[in-house]
């Protein structure tokens, strides 16, 4: 598969905690992506309904207005954007919280505190995964 | 007949009690505008601060080597850095923090921290201790662990994090100080010494209370404090460690600490002894551990808890027969349909809509 230069690689940044949204726009942007910012889950979702193209998310699971899970949820519903690769970053210390989130339809997880590097690597393989492995988990379980 | 009038008020007592109120508003309205007029003072500071600092810290993070020559930090800039500091760094993991506290140590950050240990304001000693864990060395460990005995219930923790993120090998004295202690509030525990967990959790084990000569808990309350600081540690032991606190006929508040520590991979017998518990807090953990467990054998016993009472015991069941391997939610709603439990049924299917997002 022909990788998109990341240049043109768009990721939209759901985060409401300040210095943890500056450090992954600064990350991605370093490494070539062009990055949007919104800090609560009703923002993420006006903005997902625009018509700008997005080809990634990094989504922090507690935010104001709509929780994470439920915008992950809403997102796997509409056809649009059904196959957008969703990386749920998140600093809940659940025991079921990645199996929730990929229930909903999560197509990778990373826990906070994280490192960077791995941030980057797994949104790389996120967005190169064919788009069969990125369907929504909850049809899939359903 | 009662008299019905207004007591009389001097005049000059209302005229004063009116130029009070009318003052106090005022005082008020002036604290406001200072205020307002501080905050637009500071933002202009503030926005430079950030814009000095800012980059510099979020380009180590991101895997920048230290530069050679580092803005020079002044005097009144030293706290706010450390503030900015420790929030990333505590925002990051691995290399990135390796590098952030390599930073930390060359804009003199260390001493700063040193010196904060003796605050009079709490909030000031935790963030020094905080940074500390990051910024010490060895020398920091003794006057850290000697400050354990007459610590705070919440200063202990911060302390006890410090010490063991500079010297992991303090953890077994730093589990026999918890466990002595009564005060401490183990959710925030659970939070602060969450990066401490492995060498806590393993010095703790090896603490494992006594037990009588049929094997059981010889006292309660060691076990209890012992059961419930593994929980907050978020540790995973076998059923091997955890079976003197199982045996039938104990205090409920035990069988309840052992059981939610319980993870399991096996001993489904041992857990279902307790599906008849007459505390429904024992029956809800029952079914919680048969559904980590996931063996065949726990069908019928979570089948009999699905039609519990407790409207918590119903949900934890009908979520543990929904993970069992192989049961399908048809298969698990056709055989709590059987049970012809109305309310078992429903709390099976919304579990389901649940699991399945549709709630």
């Amino acid at each position: 598969m022909m990788a998109k230069p990341l240049c043109a690689t768009h990721v939209l940044v759901v985060e409401d905690e300040p210095m943890t949204a500056d450090l992954l726009r600064f990350v991605l942007e370093r490494q070539g992506y062009r990055t949007s910012h919104v800090v609560d889950g009703l923002a993420a979702k006006a903005w997902l309904q625009g018509p700008e193209r997005v080809d990634a998310m990094v989504l922090d699971l507690l935010l104001p207005q709509l929780g994470g899970l439920d915008l992950l949820r809403w997102l796997r519903v509409q056809p649009s954007r059904a196959l957008l690769p969703v990386l749920v970053l998140s600093a809940l210390d659940g025991d079921d919280v990645a199996v929730q989130a990929f229930r909903a339809g999560a197509s990778d997880y990373l826990r906070k505190p994280f490192n960077p590097d791995e941030l980057l690597a797994r949104l790389r393989r996120c967005m190169e995964s064919p788009a069969q492995d990125l369907a929504p988990a909850a049809s899939r379980h359903g | 007949m009662a008299d019905l009038r207004m007591p009389d008020v001097p005049l000059s007592w209302a005229l004063a009690l009116a130029w009070t109120t009318l003052g106090l508003v005022l005082l008020m309205v002036l604290a406001l505008w200072l205020l307002r007029l501080w905050r637009l003072w500071q933002a202009p500071r503030q926005a430079r601060f950030a814009a000095r600092w800012q980059p510099l810290l979020l380009g180590v993070a991101a895997g920048d080597d230290l530069p050679e020559a580092l803005p020079v930090l002044a005097a009144h800039e030293r706290w706010p850095l450390l503030l900015l500091w420790l929030q990333l760094l505590l925002t990051v993991e691995g290399r990135s923090r390796v590098r952030l506290a390599a930073l930390g140590r060359a804009l003199g950050l260390t001493s700063l921290v040193r010196k904060r240990l003796e605050s009079r304001h709490p909030p000031e000693r935790w963030v020094a201790l905080l940074a500390l864990g990051a910024l010490g060395d060895g020398q920091d460990v003794p006057p850290l662990m000697a400050r354990l005995a007459t610590a705070g219930p919440q200063t202990v923790l911060y302390l006890v994090r410090a010490a063991l993120m500079l010297d992991p090998a303090q953890a077994p004295a730093a589990a026999r100080h918890l466990l002595a202690r009564s005060d401490l509030d183990l959710a925030r525990l659970s939070l602060l010494l969450r990066p401490c967990a492995g060498p806590l959790g393993q010095a703790l084990r090896a603490l494992q209370p006594p037990v009588n000569s049929a094997k059981a808990v010889a006292e309660v309350q060691p076990w209890l404090c012992w059961l419930r600081l593994a929980h907050a540690l978020r540790q995973q032991w076998p059923l091997s460690v955890l079976q003197p606190a199982l045996q039938p006929g104990l205090d409920p508040e035990l069988t309840l600490a052992a059981l939610r520590l319980y993870q399991g991979e096996a001993g489904d017998a041992v857990v279902s002894a307790h599906a008849g518990h007459s505390d429904w807090r024992v029956r809800v953990q029952v079914a919680r551990a048969l559904g980590t467990i996931g063996s065949p054998q726990a069908v019928p016993v979570l089948l009999g808890l699905v039609t519990d009472t407790q409207w918590w015991v119903r949900y934890r069941a009908a979520q543990a027969l929904l993970r069992l391997p192989g049961q399908t939610p048809e298969l698990v709603l056709s055989r709590i349909a059987a049970t012809g439990d109305r309310y078992a049924r429903s709390m099976a299917e919304a579990v389901l809509a649940e699991q399945q997002g549709s709630v």
